[in-house]
């Protein structure tokens, strides 16, 4: 890598298209937040001098009218707790008043009242979306209260996603007894987040974020505001705006005035989920849900959810995991980890609702690869993706991720950036989109449309592999089209054993061309090839070694029982000696 | 340009024939072509902000001079003299000294011995700093990169400024993915500067991860304390805090302001002019809307500083001057 001397910062029309992107982005945040509210609910009477004092359920509520009805979730206000009040960002703190309550949607309208000193009579709000009419894969916003950001703080928990998924909730819990259609997002969502809006483009509201969540998803929900309007009598008069119809904002301090602005970069905003969208439709129709059928060992998640969730996060649960047909005679990729244990049976979902049983043929379990078969009536023809190599993938390309969620729904759309390469001993690219079982397994997709890889390594019990986590990991289709054949032909093939060179190496100065060493291993191949302390590797079988990382790449691309040869100094004399690679030596 | 048209070509040739159902229209192609224009901005932009990234021990560091100054955590740094650091940009490992350290801050800075010409970020300016606006985050998570894989790069937004979450006074938030290891690590603007150093995340479902919700120390703390932390000479450096004898009612309601509830007789604060039922409008020019706000505010500065505060009495605003004394540290720290 060559030497970047300079700082990193770049000049403004290096990056003419991200700086309309973020003015975008930052604009829909000041028009939302002053409309989005901290929603306090106690069983007493607020005491304005002790007031953390009887302060039992909080959240987050959207205001959606200019006299003040607040939108907010009955999980926040609930039946016991019915002295609420509304927090603004603006610092002012009003009594609310329950003015309707739908427990079918979780959600709750009340009435922010304005104290007879305050002058400001009007409210910031936000419009309805027509939330029946938007897509998988659209940008869309997160603002609320978690961990009391608006209560203490004065600042709305701003966060930038995806609509994910949308599913209907089959299973309840204790913090949430929805079970309905939901619209799935990767924005940031978590505990007190509830009650808050979901925002599309536009800065319109879509949903109120809700504690439910799928069990193979474990991410944020929005119950969708053309549901909860019908239950709702105070909304009912209300319209239900086209997400892509040109901003209209209401800002309070205007009275009222109606502002229309231009498209204010919202296509620009909108560019990298959109161009997902188009580019990952052939994608869409490749994919497969994967039924997979286990003896049971009693320690399974019950739909009943007693279970604590920190130990459910951690098991396998009984949902739709993810494949994708690359092969139109029914050759399907998914992850190893997918299909591992003891498996009774494997049916596959196509895209067209159809229902195939599947054969594991082989597994790849360094690269977390597995490829299923499924025998199609003659003639029949799969929609298809095919594996696309790319050898030029770089840090930085946007990526999305597909996979499945509840039965029935069409698939859901994680988006992210290409965070590094060459994880995991050279077996992963890793990936901020977020992973998790559902997904796991499922196609990732380039903006150039193509299958770059499968998505893989999700783990129940490693840190690294914690869903959702913004650490995922893809295997690269490269990797997958090297042990096709094998795996076609029925072979499993284990994680592969690193090899062993034996050496550390000496701290150094900036100015030290090769690698230093400090000690060598006894027994090892180091110590076989005569290495001394102080010794600098300068080449190791062909490859520049001239920094340790180097060195450790260098090493990476042999396997135990390699013949290598080490090119060294000492002093001022460069010499070679030949050495054969180990496995690691125990201890060491 | 041969080879651009050719691609696009080959894309819509593949989007046509793949759908029969949707067909691509010039909206399509113009959205997927402005998108891939914001990727080649982005990988561009990531590939210089990853070169002054560092490597320390099971976190991350950032350089922020050319000759050698990395910041970092303190809870990743601790009391170690001396470390060993690898430097993405030259892929080098070098022995680095702790120059100071800021247990309250969660700041350290080390300096690479005989370092010259090294790639760095630069500071930037909190108050060009948006909520909304996109970052991104560098760092190791989880040990990743082992011995000779690149950070991890994740881009985000300002989720929200001026946050107080445990000993993180001003924080900024996140929700980019930061995770354990990304301690130490950068938060930079998409231009490559330097807004905050990632240390801290909330976390849900049990999980030791991401989601969604992480704090950076803000730049222009870190900028109050660099000079502070150059000269320590290894050592700790401290922060200010609220003069003695001053204490004030802890509520949040609609005031808008720091409540003084009373001022002890012989005391700096007395001295300073304070009196009970004062309210702190204002503090070095930033809004102070409740308690919490002004120790938010005051523990971000060092010792000793003085700060103008504005205050509101019987209706009448005035300006007087707090000279901050230390803050002690905590147990543990």
């Amino acid at each position: 890598m060559a030497l970047v001397i300079s700082s990193a910062s770049a000049r403004a029309e290096e990056m003419q298209l991200l700086n309309q992107i973020i003015d975008r982005h930052q604009r829909m945040h000041q028009q939302v937040s002053p409309a989005i509210v901290a929603v306090e609910a106690r069983h007493a009477k607020r005491d304005k001098e002790r007031e953390r004092d009887g302060a039992k359920f909080y959240g987050t509520g959207v205001v959606v009218s200019a006299d003040g009805l607040v939108l907010t979730s009955s999980t926040v206000v609930p039946n016991a707790a019915r002295f609420v009040s509304v927090y603004f960002t603006d610092g002012r703190v009003m009594d609310a008043r329950v003015v309707a309550v739908d427990e079918a949607t979780e959600s709750c309208v009340l009435q922010a009242i304005v104290p007879a000193t305050d002058a400001r009579k009007t409210f910031t709000f936000v419009e309805l979306a027509d939330s029946s009419k938007v897509n998988v894969g659209e940008l869309a916003y997160t603002g609320g209260n978690p961990f009391h950001t608006i209560t203490r703080d004065g600042q709305v928990a701003w966060s930038i996603g995806t609509i994910s998924g949308s599913y209907s909730i089959t299973s309840a819990d204790e913090q949430s007894r929805y079970k309905g259609p939901v619209l799935e997002t990767d924005a940031a969502v978590n505990p007190g987040s509830d009650g808050g809006p979901l925002i599309d483009s536009n800065g319109r509201l879509l949903g109120i974020l809700s504690l439910c969540f799928c069990e193979s998803r474990w991410l944020g929900t929005a119950i969708p505001v053309h549901l909860i309007q019908k239950n709702l009598e105070p909304l009912r008069a209300m319209t239900l705006v086209d997400s892509r119809a040109a901003t209209k904002s209401f800002m309070a301090d205007d009275a009222l005035t109606v502002k229309y602005e231009h498209d204010g970069g919202a296509a620009a905003a909108r560019s990298v989920p959109d161009a997902m969208r188009i580019v990952s439709r052939p994608a869409a129709k490749a994919i497969v849900k994967l039924h997979i059928k286990r003896t049971p060992t009693g320690r399974e998640n019950t739909s009943e959810r007693k279970t604590s969730l920190a130990r459910r996060l951690r098991q396998r649960p009984q949902g739709v995991v993810s494949g994708v047909v690359f092969e139109a005679d029914g050759h399907i990729l998914t992850s190893a980890f997918n299909v591992d244990g003891d498996v009774i049976s494997i049916d596959s979902e196509l895209s067209d609702g159809s229902l195939y049983p599947a054969r594991l043929l082989g597994r790849d379990m360094g690269l977390d690869i597995a490829v299923l078969k499924i025998d199609l009536p003659k003639g029949y023809i799969l929609p298809v993706i095919p594996l696309a190599v790319d050898p030029k993938l770089q840090i930085g390309r946007f990526v999305t991720v597909l996979g499945s969620s509840e039965e029935g729904a069409a698939p859901t759309q994680t988006g992210g950036i290409v965070s590094a390469l060459a994880r995991l001993d050279g077996c992963a690219v890793q990936t901020d989109a977020l992973i998790n079982y559902g997904n796991c397994g499922g196609p990732v997709i380039d903006l150039r449309g193509r299958l770059i890889g499968i998505a893989a390594f999700v783990r129940t019990h490693q840190d690294w592999s914690q869903q959702n986590s913004g650490v995922g990991f893809f295997t690269q289709s490269d990797k997958i089209l090297s042990c096709l054949a094998d795996l076609k032909a029925g072979r499993d093939i284990k994680a592969p054993v690193g090899a062993f060179l034996g050496v550390k190496a000496a701290e150094g100065s900036v100015d030290v061309k090769g690698v230093k060493l400090e000690r060598i291993v006894p027994e090892s191949a180091a110590a076989n090839a005569k290495l001394l302390p102080g010794d600098i590797i300068v080449c190791l079988d062909g490859m520049d070694t001239h920094s340790w990382p180097s060195l450790v790449r260098a090493l990476k691309a042999h396997k135990p029982g390699d013949t290598i040869e080490i090119t060294f100094q000492r002093g001022s004399v460069t010499s070679t000696a030949k050495t054969v690679l180990t496995v690691r030596i125990e201890g060491q | 340009m041969m080879t651009t048209r050719v691609q696009s070509v080959l894309l819509l040739l593949a989007l046509l024939s793949t759908q029969a159902a949707e067909a691509a229209t010039d909206t399509d192609s113009t959205t997927i072509s402005t998108a891939l224009q914001a990727e080649e901005e982005l990988t561009r932009v990531i590939e210089k902000a990853n070169a002054a990234f560092v490597f320390v021990g099971g976190g991350s560091g950032i350089l922020v001079s050319a000759d050698g100054y990395v910041l970092t955590n303190h809870h990743v740094a601790g009391d170690r003299k001396q470390w060993t650091v690898r430097v993405e940009g030259t892929g080098r490992l070098n022995v680095c000294d702790l120059v100071g350290t800021d247990p309250v801050g969660d700041l350290a800075l080390l300096k690479i011995r005989g370092a010259k010409d090294l790639p760095f970020v630069e500071f930037g300016e909190i108050s060009k700093v948006r909520v909304g606006q996109q970052v991104l985050a560098v760092g190791d998570p989880f040990k990743l990169a082992d011995m000779d894989g690149p950070p991890s790069v994740s881009l985000g937004t300002v989720s929200a400024l001026h946050r107080f979450q445990g000993n993180y006074s001003d924080a900024i938030q996140t929700d980019c993915a930061v995770n354990p290891g990304n301690s130490g690590g950068p938060l930079l603007t998409l231009d490559g500067k330097l807004i905050g150093i990632t240390g801290q995340i909330m976390s849900r479902f049990g999980a030791k991860a991401n989601t969604g919700i992480g704090y950076a120390i803000p730049v222009d703390q870190i900028v109050r304390f660099f000079p502070l932390l150059k000269d320590a000479a290894g050592k700790v450096v401290y922060h200010g805090t609220i003069p003695d004898g001053l204490t004030f009612f802890n509520r949040i309601d609609e005031t808008q302001a720091a409540v003084v509830e009373s001022v002890d007789v012989n005391t700096e604060a007395e001295r300073a002019g304070f009196r009970a039922k004062d309210q702190i409008i204002r503090i070095d020019g930033r809004p102070v809307y409740n308690y919490a706000r002004l120790i938010g505010i005051v523990r971000s500065y060092p010792e000793n500083s003085t700060l103008d505060v504005e205050i509101e009495r019987d209706g009448k605003r005035s300006t007087l001057k707090m000279k901050l004394p230390r803050m002690q540290l905590p147990p543990g720290a």
